[in-house]
C-alpha cells in the first residue's frame, strides 16, 4: 500500500443505530464535516490513526435500503454504486443493531451483493444482553462468510477488534443471487451484458431505479421489450431476502423473553397519547423557546459588554489612522455581531441533538404528520422547521429526508420564513426602540419579550399560510406516503450531543463570520471614501456655517461626509423605492448591506451612525437620538419600526439560504420564486404597515 | 369483507394476509410487512393521523392510506 493514499472505509447502516457514535469513537476530533451538517446529512470524513497506518473513515447518512426513497438515501446509494469514483471506499463497515437484527440484516444482504469487502459490526450488544437478546457472531460469520464483530460504540467495547479487522486485507467473492428467481435472472444477465455492468446486483438496482430510468431511453426500451415489472421485481427481491434471513436467524439469535423490558412501549403510551402526547410536545417546544430567550440572555450580555470594552481598549491603545479606524469602527462591531448569536445557536443545537438522540424526534414526526398534511407537508417537515428556528441553512438540508418531492419543495420554500437566530439581533434592537425597557404586561411579563414572541408567532403563521397556498398551487407529483421506522428510546450520549453541537456551532461562526467580516470591511471603505463633495466637505461646511463652533463644524463635516460617501450615494439612489416604507437613505444602506446576511443590519447601522460621533454609545441610544431633518421627529418612530420589523420578518436577506436552496432544488426557478415571494411579502407588508400607522 | 390494517383498534394483534398491489407495495415489503408477518397496533394518531405498529419486533409508523392496502386477519 502506498503511503500517500490511505485506506478508505465507509460506515453504512440503517438510521438511528449508533453509527455516529461509532464514527466519533473511531476518529475523535479528527473529523471534517461539510458546510452545514444537519445530523449526518453530508458525508462526514475523519481519520482513524492506528499504530500502523492512517485510515480515512467516511460516515454516510443512514439508509434503510438500496432502493432509495428520499433524496438523502439516493445520494448514499449513488455513492455506493459509483465504483469508479476516487472517493469509493476500499471497505465497508456495515453497522447493525443487535436489538433490531432482522431488519438490519436486510440492508446487509443488499450491500453484500455489491461485492465490496466488508466487515459487519453488531452494535449495542451490551444493551441487547440486558434485554435477553444474544447474537452469535460466529454463527453469523459462518452463514455470511464475512468478518463479524460484536461492539458497543457507546461503551467502547470491541472497537479495537473492529479496527484490527478493518486493517486486515480482505477480499470478497460474488455469490449466487438470492434476490431474484431464475426467469428474472436471465433477463437481468441480458441487461448486464447490454450495459456492460459486471455486477448483476448493480445492474438490478440500475434497472429498477425509476428516477434513473426516466432519462435513459435504452433502459426504458429494455424494460418494455422484456416486460419487466419493476415493482414486482423489487417486492419479490424483498420477500426473497427476508425468507433467506428467516432461514438462518434462529441459529444466530437467542431471545430470553423473561428478561425483555418494554420501556419504549410504556413510554409511548404516554408520549403518543392523543391528549397528553400533544401537551407534552407543546411543553417541549416551550422549553426550547424559554431556553433560547431566557438562558441565552446571560452569555449574550457578557459578550456584548466584552466587545464594547474591547472596542474601548482598542481605541485607547491603537495609534490613530485609517487602519485602526477600520478595526475599531468596522471589524470589532462586525465580529461582535456574529459572536452574539453563539449562545442561542448552541442551546438550540444542544436541545435538538437531545431530541434526535433520544428517539423523541421520530415521535414528533408521528404526532404532527396529520397536521402538516393539511398544509401540504409531511410530519418529517417538522424537523427542518424546528431547526429553522436556529438557521434556515441546515434546516433546508434536513428536508432531504422527506420522500415526497412536493412536500419537500414546500418545506424548503417556507422554512426561511421562520424566525432564525440571525433575525433576533435586528428584532431586539428595533423592539427596544418602541417598547420601553421596564414595561410589563399584566405586571409580570417583560413587554419586550412578549413583542419578540409576537415576531416569532408572525413568522410561524406566515409559514403555514404560505405552505397552505403552495399546497393548492403545486400539483401533487406522485402519491405521498409516510413509512418510517421508529427507534426505541435511548439515553442520549452526551459525548455525541456535544460533538454535534461543536461541529454545528463551528461551521456557523465560520460561515457567517466570513460574510460579516467582508461586509464590514467593504462598508467601512465605502463610507470613508467618496467623490468631490466628500473630499471638499470641510470647505463646504466652513463656507455654509461660518458662525458655528469648531465642535459643531466637525459634526457637520462628518455627517456631510457620510451623506456624500459612496455608500451614501448608493443609499440615496434607492431612497425613492424605500421612502413609502418609512425608511431614509441610512436605513437603505443597511438594507442593501444586509442583503447578504440580515444580521449585518445591526453592524451596518452601528458603523453608519458611529462614523462621525466620538462618544461610545449603544446602537439603540444612537438610533433613538436620530431625528428627521425635515420634521424634527425621531426617524425610528412606531410606524417605521414596525415596518422594519415586518420587512425583516419576511424578506430573504441571506445569501447562504439562497445558495442552499439552489443546491437542494437544483432549480433556478424555485430559488427565484422563493426569493421573489419573500421580497414581495416583505415590501408590501412593510408598505401597508407604514402607510396605516404613520 | 376483508379486514384492513387501518380498521383495527389499538392493541389488536394479527397476521398480514396479503398486500394489495399499490405504488408503495415494494416499500412495505422492505420494511418487513410481508404475508405472514405478525403485528400489533401500538397507537393511532387522532384525526385520522398515522398508525403506529409493531411488526416482527420493529416499530413502524405509516399513514392510514397505506395501511388500507394491508389485508390482515
Amino acid at each position: 500500500m502506498s503511503s500517500q493514499k490511505n485506506l478508505k472505509i465507509a460506515l453504512v447502516g440503517n438510521p438511528n443505530l449508533g453509527k455516529t457514535t461509532l464514527f466519533n469513537r473511531l476518529c475523535g476530533l479528527n473529523q471534517r464535516t461539510g458546510n452545514y451538517p444537519g445530523v449526518t446529512i453530508d458525508k462526514k470524513k475523519g481519520v482513524l490513526k492506528t499504530s500502523l497506518q492512517d485510515i480515512d473513515v467516511i460516515d454516510l447518512p443512514g439508509i434503510n435500503s438500496l432502493f432509495p426513497s428520499s433524496k438523502d438515501e439516493e445520494l448514499v446509494v449513488d455513492y455506493l454504486l459509483d465504483a469508479e469514483n476516487a472517493e469509493y471506499p476500499d471497505k465497508i463497515v456495515l453497522i447493525v443493531s443487535a436489538l433490531n437484527l432482522k431488519r438490519n440484516l436486510y440492508l446487509l444482504e443488499q450491500i453484500r451483493d455489491l461485492n465490496v469487502p466488508m466487515v459487519l459490526a453488531i452494535n449495542m450488544v451490551d444493551l441487547a444482553e440486558k434485554r435477553g437478546v444474544f447474537v452469535s457472531a460466529t454463527a453469523l460469520e459462518k452463514e455470511l462468510g464475512i468478518p463479524v464483530v460484536c461492539i458497543s460504540a457507546k461503551k467502547g467495547i470491541g472497537i479495537d477488534d473492529l479496527i484490527q479487522k478493518c486493517a486486515e486485507p480482505l477480499s470478497i467473492e460474488a455469490r449466487i443471487p438470492t434476490y431474484i428467481q431464475d426467469e428474472g435472472l436471465e433477463v437481468l444477465k441480458k441487461f448486464s451484458a447490454e450495459k456492460g455492468i459486471a455486477n448483476d446486483y448493480v445492474s438490478f438496482l440500475k434497472l429498477t431505479s425509476k428516477s434513473k430510468n426516466k432519462a435513459d431511453v435504452d433502459t426504458q426500451e429494455f424494460i418494455a421489450k422484456n416486460d419487466v415489472d419493476i415493482r414486482k421485481w423489487k417486492t419479490n427481491a424483498s420477500i426473497l431476502r427476508y425468507k433467506r434471513i428467516n432461514a438462518y436467524l434462529d441459529e444466530v439469535l437467542t431471545i430470553d423473553k423473561s428478561k425483555a423490558s418494554d420501556l419504549t412501549t410504556k413510554l409511548d403510551r404516554v408520549l403518543l397519547h392523543p391528549v397528553f402526547g400533544y401537551i407534552i410536545f407543546l411543553g417541549v417546544l416551550l422549553v426550547i423557546f424559554q431556553a433560547i430567550f431566557w438562558l441565552a440572555d446571560f452569555p449574550m450580555g457578557w459578550i456584548e459588554t466584552g466587545f464594547e470594552s474591547l472596542q474601548g481598549l482598542a481605541s485607547e491603545n491603537l495609534s490613530e489612522g485609517y487602519f485602526s479606524r477600520l478595526i475599531i469602527e468596522g471589524l470589532i462591531p462586525g465580529i461582535g455581531g456574529v459572536v452574539i448569536f453563539v449562545p442561542q445557536i448552541t442551546i438550540l443545537f444542544f436541545l435538538f441533538s437531545l431530541l434526535e438522540e433520544s428517539g423523541y424526534m421520530s415521535r414528533i414526526v408521528y404526532l404532527t404528520d396529520r397536521l402538516m398534511q393539511g398544509f401540504g407537508m409531511s410530519g418529517k417537515s417538522i424537523v427542518p422547521m424546528i431547526s429553522g428556528l436556529a438557521c434556515a441553512v441546515p434546516a433546508i438540508m434536513a428536508a432531504r429526508t422527506i420522500e415526497n418531492s412536493r412536500e419537500r419543495l414546500i418545506t424548503i420554500l417556507v422554512t426561511p420564513l421562520l424566525t432564525c437566530a440571525a433575525r433576533i439581533p435586528v428584532y431586539v434592537v428595533v423592539i427596544a426602540l418602541i417598547v420601553p425597557d421596564d414595561a410589563t404586561v399584566f405586571g409580570i411579563f417583560n413587554a419586550q419579550g412578549i413583542a419578540l414572541m409576537g415576531m416569532y408567532l408572525i413568522g410561524v403563521i406566515m409559514t403555514f399560510i404560505v405552505a397552505f397556498v403552495l399546497k393548492y398551487v403545486l400539483k401533487p407529483s406522485y402519491k405521498s406516503y409516510l413509512l418510517m421506522e421508529v427507534p426505541e428510546y435511548l439515553l442520549p450520549s452526551i459525548k455525541n450531543v456535544l460533538y454535534r453541537v461543536w461541529s454545528n456551532v463551528k461551521s456557523f461562526i465560520w460561515n457567517a463570520g466570513k460574510i460579516i467580516v467582508a461586509t464590514s470591511i467593504i462598508l467601512f471603505v465605502l463610507v470613508t471614501n467618496g467623490g468631490d463633495n466628500f473630499k471638499n466637505a470641510e470647505e463646504h461646511i466652513t463656507a455654509q456655517y461660518p458662525t458655528a463652533t469648531i465642535e459643531e463644524q466637525e459634526n457637520l463635516v462628518a455627517s456631510y461626509q457620510t451623506e456624500n460617501s459612496y455608500l451614501g450615494m448608493i443609499g440615496k439612489s434607492i431612497e425613492p423605492v424605500i421612502e413609502p416604507l418609512g425608511y431614509d437613505w441610512k436605513i437603505g444602506i443597511a438594507l442593501i448591506s444586509s442583503l447578504a446576511a440580515r444580521e449585518v443590519f445591526v453592524g451596518t447601522i452601528s458603523v453608519i451612525y458611529a462614523i462621525g460621533s466620538d462618544e461610545e454609545m449603544k446602537v439603540r441610544d444612537r438610533l433613538k437620538n436620530e431625528l428627521n431633518p425635515d420634521t424634527g421627529l425621531p426617524i425610528f418612530g412606531i410606524a417605521t419600526s414596525i415596518s422594519l420589523l415586518l420587512f425583516y420578518a419576511f424578506s430573504l436577506q441571506c445569501m447562504s439560504t439562497v445558495a442552499v436552496t439552489y443546491k437542494e432544488t437544483k432549480s433556478i426557478k424555485w430559488t427565484a420564486i422563493q426569493f421573489g415571494y419573500m421580497t414581495a411579502l416583505a415590501y408590501f407588508s412593510a408598505l401597508i404597515a407604514f402607510q396605516l400607522l404613520k | 369483507m376483508e379486514l384492513r390494517l387501518c380498521d383495527l383498534k389499538v392493541e389488536k394483534m394479527g397476521v398480514v394476509k396479503y398486500i394489495q398491489d399499490n405504488p408503495i407495495s415494494a416499500k412495505l415489503a422492505e420494511f418487513g410487512i410481508l404475508p405472514g408477518s405478525k403485528f400489533s397496533i401500538l397507537n393511532k394518531a387522532p384525526f385520522y393521523g398515522p398508525i403506529f405498529i409493531l411488526v416482527e419486533n420493529n416499530r413502524i409508523a405509516l399513514r392510514r392510506k397505506e395501511a388500507a392496502f394491508i389485508i390482515v386477519e
